[in-house]
């Protein structure tokens, strides 16, 4: 779930774009909710269980099998050494791969995210982050307890985000009435050149009167508008300050459904006060183990 | 004293203040990361300074609501009325020796200056942190002397090395890690701004006081090796 607590270190957060699958993958196998897990971005995936475990895959539909035999989403999956899985790249958006235990890379400033522009977290001693590669060596622990995990409902889907919704930043006062009502009354298609850094956006152009007088720090969810009027949402991996003005902040319980969405995806946005946020994300985690389990 | 909080989505609290500079954020900063409970201003999560602002960031058990507004009004007319000067100040050791100096020729010549009146005039001024970001440890210090404040290059270069002294406008900074960068290049430093090892990983933070100091390419090997 990424660094906390050291933004003003400039150490951006980091952590799976979609922290309800994250969370709800290693929840099926009693894993504690947090626990290091494999984001893998438009499937293609294919590993050999170099040992006994158990793994659990999350995220958006995607067809996954064990030796060419198909399995389910968000169950518990048993592997014995030489057991081959695979993820399709075949209609596949954002999965989560976790394992008994969770992946046990080297934990860097309180967490094993991989942030590759940080060089922080992954393989090795978590300094020199580097994307995985074929042939790689993911650690994961032998032999461990297999805690009753929750249950999901098999046929539950994680669907990416058609309407986002946003706490307005009125402080800012940078954009025009006019300029509020293009933004929260069109769609917007997602850009293929979005990263884990921020969801870029083209549409309607959103254009501010005036600019914030100094950077100030920013976190996921804020929605920048730089001059060219193309908002960019900003994602896990986002820088902490930033200096264009931000028209709103995605609402926390909507960020995950952003992170499935993929290039081409179409999105509104719907402004909403903090106490409907709030109650957004009671709703949200409905069901999660609490966060030390 | 007036402050304006408001939230940057349901998460967070930003708060402003005109009557603010960075070594009071610092303070508040600090206060609140050592009371927050105390304080009225529970599961703050993220308490990140910047020039003009501070925004905290709360974990989602504890959204902010009226009762931490006031309990932030509170802790910020307590810093208000004290004198927050700089806890820590540092000198940093530069060579600014040609070869790790690109862009300082350029400098003295648009300013109709010799080099070393341009490393003097850096050398003179007192920085004070004004925020840390871009990048881990990049620590933005001001103010550089109008004579020597320099837009950034047209084209940023593709890589910068870790240690590179630069001035962007009235700005410098010491590049905390290789990366791409477009600041003018002036000499380079040493000392490490951040180890991702350290409990304390960031050397300077908001507030900090930094002069620098010049040092031989004989004495930047000595003390290079020695990293």
């Amino acid at each position: 779930m990424g660094r906390i607590g050291l933004q003003h270190h400039g150490v951006t957060r980091g952590g799976a774009l979609d922290t309800w699958s994250l969370q709800w993958a290693n929840a099926v196998l009693g894993n504690p909710r947090h626990a290091a897990a494999l984001e893998v971005s438009f499937g293609g995936l294919q590993f050999e269980a170099m040992i006994e475990t158990r793994v659990a895959i999350g995220g958006t539909p995607v067809e996954a099998t064990i030796n060419d035999e198909a399995v389910n989403l968000w169950q518990p999956l048993r592997l014995r050494p030489g057991d081959r899985v695979a993820l399709s790249a075949q209609a596949a958006r954002r999965n989560y791969l976790a394992v008994q235990g969770g992946f046990t890379t080297a934990q860097v400033l309180g967490s094993r995210a991989m942030t590759l522009r940080e060089g922080l977290g992954g393989l090795g001693d978590g300094l020199q982050a580097k994307p995985v590669r074929t042939g790689d060596l993911l650690p994961c622990a032998d032999s461990l307890p297999e805690p009753e995990g929750q249950q999901l409902p098999a046929d539950t889907v994680a669907s990416p985000a058609s309407v986002v919704r946003v706490v307005p930043n009125v402080a800012g006062r940078n954009f025009p009435r006019e300029m509020r009502q293009a933004y929260f009354g069109s769609s917007y298609t997602i850009s293929p050149r979005s990263d884990r850094m921020g969801c870029r956006l083209s549409g309607a152009e959103v254009l501010a009167s005036t600019a914030p007088d100094a950077s100030f720090a920013v976190l996921p969810g804020c929605i920048q508008v730089p001059p060219d009027g193309q908002p960019i949402i900003l994602l896990a991996d986002c820088q902490t300050m930033g200096g264009y003005p931000v028209i709103g902040t995605v609402i926390a319980a909507d960020l995950p459904a952003l992170g499935r969405c993929i290039p081409g995806d179409v999105l509104r946005f719907q402004p909403v006060t903090p106490d409907a946020a709030r109650r957004a994300w009671n709703e949200h985690t409905k069901g999660l183990p609490p966060k030390q389990s | 004293m007036t402050a304006r909080i408001s939230p940057l989505g349901e998460r967070t609290l930003q708060v402003r203040s005109d009557e603010f500079g960075p070594s009071d954020w610092a303070a508040l900063a600090l206060k609140l990361r050592e009371n927050d409970a105390a304080l009225g201003l529970p599961g703050i999560e993220d308490i990140a300074p910047a020039e003009r602002s501070l925004l905290l960031i709360f974990g989602t058990e504890h959204l902010p609501g009226a009762l931490q507004r006031r309990a932030l009004r509170a802790a910020m007319s307590a810093i208000a009325d004290q004198e927050n000067s700089a806890s820590n100040v540092h000198r940093l050791p530069v060579c600014y020796a040609a070869e790790f100096a690109p862009d300082l020729l350029g400098i003295a010549k648009a300013a109709g200056l010799g080099e070393a009146e341009v490393i003097a005039l850096h050398c003179d001024a007192k920085y004070t942190v004004q925020a840390v970001g871009f990048a881990p440890g990049f620590a933005y210090l001001g103010t550089v002397d109008a004579r020597i404040a320099t837009p950034r290059l047209a084209t940023p270069r593709t890589r910068v090395p870790v240690g590179a002294v630069g001035i962007a406008d009235a700005r410098t900074a010491v590049y905390p890690a290789a990366s791409p960068g477009g600041w003018n290049i002036i000499g380079r430093c040493p000392q490490r701004m951040f180890d991702a090892r350290a409990t304390r990983p960031g050397c300077l933070q908001v507030g900090d006081r930094v002069q620098f100091y010049a040092i031989s390419a004989a004495e930047f090997a000595a003390l290079d090796g020695g990293q």
